[in-house]
């Protein structure tokens, strides 16, 4: 019954992206609908169990869809991401939304901590997206790395070439890590990060918080940083950065996405196709990010922020 | 504590300005309260038309009147009519709650079950203070008058007192403690605000003043409750705190130290909106560390079936079982397009409900292509197999995704 009702056979799933036959007609299908193969991961690739009955509603690929159509990507510039889908299988990759300085762009998240898929190592990924997508640093796979990311912005997307990959080492003993920005012909430190259970851990996370070399926690209070609405969810990340802190919320809500994205001002257009498939998303969780530092005049600054779900 | 208001079945809240339209018509806080049965179990308003137990006017041969003056057998549709007012969704799904502000099923039959009751906002001792903060003139003169009226009535009903909190009424909260008393009130509710934040004021301030309210209730006699406060700044008084159960979603409360308080599951802690204004208030509050276990997590497919078993024979007829953080919400097919989602939350002592199970307040809401007796008729036998079925090994737990997490150290 449930199988009639999708555009697409599970048989298919692994080699035919859903959205190939709106992609073909020049089409970008926003609305996926879910599968009876789907499985549900956060953004540390950690699987959930739907809040709800998963069958007839959407997968959480679609807001990736949405924003791209949003941002004015043209169709054909999907290319890349189908094909990331086909190489690393459905469900198996994070997918992140950033908007900075009003414009939106995205960045995705291969995990595999403990080498069990050779179709996600950073080299195998360069090799199989050639022709879709040029990633320029090669990273050995001989490294201990946990997860590689990219970036793609419009122009990124257009050119079909990335220029930067970032590396993450694990923690020892804890759930974190150290991302590290590969370019050609350097690589970098770049940013910790830090997970935390919001309920067990709570002080770890405000004692974080509220020691910062680039927010002024004199002249703002913890509650800017630590945002009330959030708190109830699975996990909380504490990241230090170059340029600014920044705090993850993990395993929330469509309820509390919406306000997310209302409260940090992200297109209407972003919003309104959430708002308005809200009851086809009640089964997801998603994860969402703020970047935070103290601005010129003492005010915090907001320079950054993400909401994440999976392809 | 203070000394429990007796038991009433149904509270309707008071609306003076309404009562006040006309002074020819007898106040008609809630038709329950105006019906007269007689042995037969026949029911007259007070104009003398029949009407069924919930004050719907009929021929007294049990057809309905549809108020176009015909009478027709069509209860059902006539009750969701009846029914779709505020809690509406907005596309003629009607909404029970079974409380006393919607007239759900519950509440029309429990005239008979007990005392009927009628909740009056005070916002000050003086018409000064009520007015002002209310934005109406004279509205204080109005709600004495309609409370007057009523006490004044072949079968008073039983009042209560809403006490909305706010910076400019902190001071008078004993002295409105005493006019309530004056009017008779058992009971006394002091509800903090809980979205605007304007209207709020740091609990620093606010709980001492409550504090005092509710030891002038107990000098009285009247029960003292407390709404949207922490209950861990409430002290000994942490009793009079009103569950705080926040199913919202974003949530409309947090607490920094939920996970560590004995408290929390009657305490949602403070509302979001003060948090922004006011801060964490991470020094101020005092969660009782917590020595009892949480309860137990759901979120596995098995737990799905066991929520559906919960059913009885309807079980195969359910469509959905969504977990929230506070609720169950299951989804049933009745066949023919009809449907309706049970709402089970967790169990309150006398909060809005159809029925209680061992773990569980029981609610519908949804309903669609059906209403009315048949509404009832399913709603109760559907009630009536989870009530048998809930063990207590089911529970709701407000957190989510969490693994439990080890008992506090105590120091």
């Amino acid at each position: 019954m449930l199988a009639q009702r999708l555009p697409w056979s599970p048989a298919e799933v692994l080699s035919d992206p859903p959205n190939a036959p709106a992609l073909a007609a020049g089409a970008r299908a926003l609305r996926i609908p879910t599968g009876p193969n789907d499985r549900f991961f956060d953004y540390c690739l950690q699987p959930y169990t739907p809040r709800c009955d998963p069958s007839g509603k959407l997968r959480g690929e679609s807001l990736l869809w949405s924003s791209l159509a949003v941002a004015g990507v043209p169709v054909a510039d999907d290319r890349p991401f189908h094909a990331i889908q086909r190489v690393a299988g459905r469900d198996m990759t994070v997918f992140g939304v950033k908007q900075q300085d009003g414009a939106l762009s995205w960045e995705l998240y291969f995990y595999d901590p403990d080498r069990e898929d050779p179709r996600v190592t950073a080299a195998n990924l360069r090799r199989e997206l050639a022709g879709e997508l040029e990633l320029v640093p090669a990273v050995a796979d001989t490294i201990g790395y946990f997860m590689v990311s990219f970036e793609l912005d419009a122009a990124a997307l257009a050119r079909r070439r990335v220029d930067e990959l970032d590396v993450y080492l694990p923690m020892h003993g804890q759930q974190g890590g150290f991302s590290y920005k590969f370019a050609a012909a350097n690589r970098e430190l770049r940013n910790t990060y830090r997970f935390h259970d919001p309920r067990a851990e709570i002080d770890a996370i405000v004692h974080q918080l509220e020691r910062s070399v680039f927010v002024d926690t004199t002249r703002t209070d913890l509650a800017e940083l630590l945002l009330p609405e959030l708190l109830e969810c699975a996990k909380i990340c504490v990241a230090r950065k170059r340029s600014a802190d920044a705090i993850y919320y993990s395993g929330i809500t469509v309820g509390q996405l919406l306000w997310f994205l209302r409260r940090f001002a992200y297109p209407a257009a972003v919003v309104d196709f959430i708002a308005d498939n809200r009851g086809d998303l009640e089964h997801l969780r998603f994860d969402v990010g703020v970047d935070h530092r103290t601005g010129d005049d003492g005010r915090l600054v907001v320079p950054k922020t993400s909401y994440y779900s999976t392809l | 504590m203070s000394t429990p208001a007796p038991p009433i079945a149904s509270w309707r809240r008071l609306d003076p300005e309404a009562e006040a339209v006309s002074d020819t018509v007898a106040p008609t806080v809630g038709a329950e309260t105006e019906l007269h049965s007689d042995r037969a179990g026949r029911y007259t308003d007070r104009a003398g038309r029949c009407t069924d137990r919930a004050g719907r006017c009929t021929d007294g041969a049990g057809r309905y009147d549809d108020q176009a003056g015909r009478y027709t057998d069509e209860a059902e549709r006539y009750e969701a009519e009846q029914r779709c007012g505020d809690e509406t969704d907005g596309d003629d799904e009607a909404v029970c709650h079974g409380d006393e502000a919607d007239g759900g099923v519950a509440g029309r039959y429990d005239d008979e079950a007990g005392r009927c009751g009628v909740v009056a906002e005070l916002y000050g001792d003086t018409a000064g203070l009520h007015d002002r903060l209310t934005g109406r003139a004279g509205a204080f003169a109005r709600l004495g008058a309609v409370i007057a009226r009523l006490r004044a009535g072949d079968r008073p009903p039983a009042l209560a007192c809403e006490v909305p909190v706010c910076p400019e009424n902190l001071d008078a909260l004993p002295r409105i403690v005493d006019l309530a008393h004056s009017l008779g009130a058992l009971r006394c509710t002091f509800a903090a605000p809980t979205v605007d934040a304007t209207a709020m004021a740091p609990v620093d301030v606010v709980i001492p003043a409550v504090l005092a309210a509710l030891a002038r209730c107990r000098e009285l006699g009247v029960e003292g409750r407390v709404r949207g406060l922490p209950a861990c700044l409430l002290g000994e008084e942490a009793d009079s705190l009103e569950a705080t159960r926040d199913a919202s979603d974003p949530p409309a409360f947090a607490c920094l130290f939920a996970s560590r308080c004995e408290l929390f599951e009657r305490c949602a802690g403070l509302p979001t909106a003060y948090v922004h204004r006011f801060g964490w208030e991470a020094r101020r509050l005092r969660p009782a560390l917590r020595a009892s276990p949480w309860p137990r997590r759901d979120g596995s497919p098995e737990a799905f079936a066991a929520w559906r078993a919960l059913l009885g024979p309807a079980a195969r007829r359910v469509t959905a079982v969504a977990l929230d953080r506070c609720a169950a919400r299951i989804g049933v097919d009745l066949g023919r397009g009809r449907s309706l989602v049970l709402e089970l939350t967790p169990r309150t002592k006398d909060g809005p409900a159809l029925a209680r199970s061992r773990s569980f307040d029981i609610r519908y809401t949804q309903a669609k292509g059906i209403g009315g007796p048949g509404l009832a008729r399913i709603v109760t036998t559907i009630a009536a197999a989870i009530v048998a079925r809930d063990d207590g090994s089911l529970d709701l737990d407000p957190r989510r995704g969490l693994p439990p997490l080890p008992l506090p150290t105590v120091e």
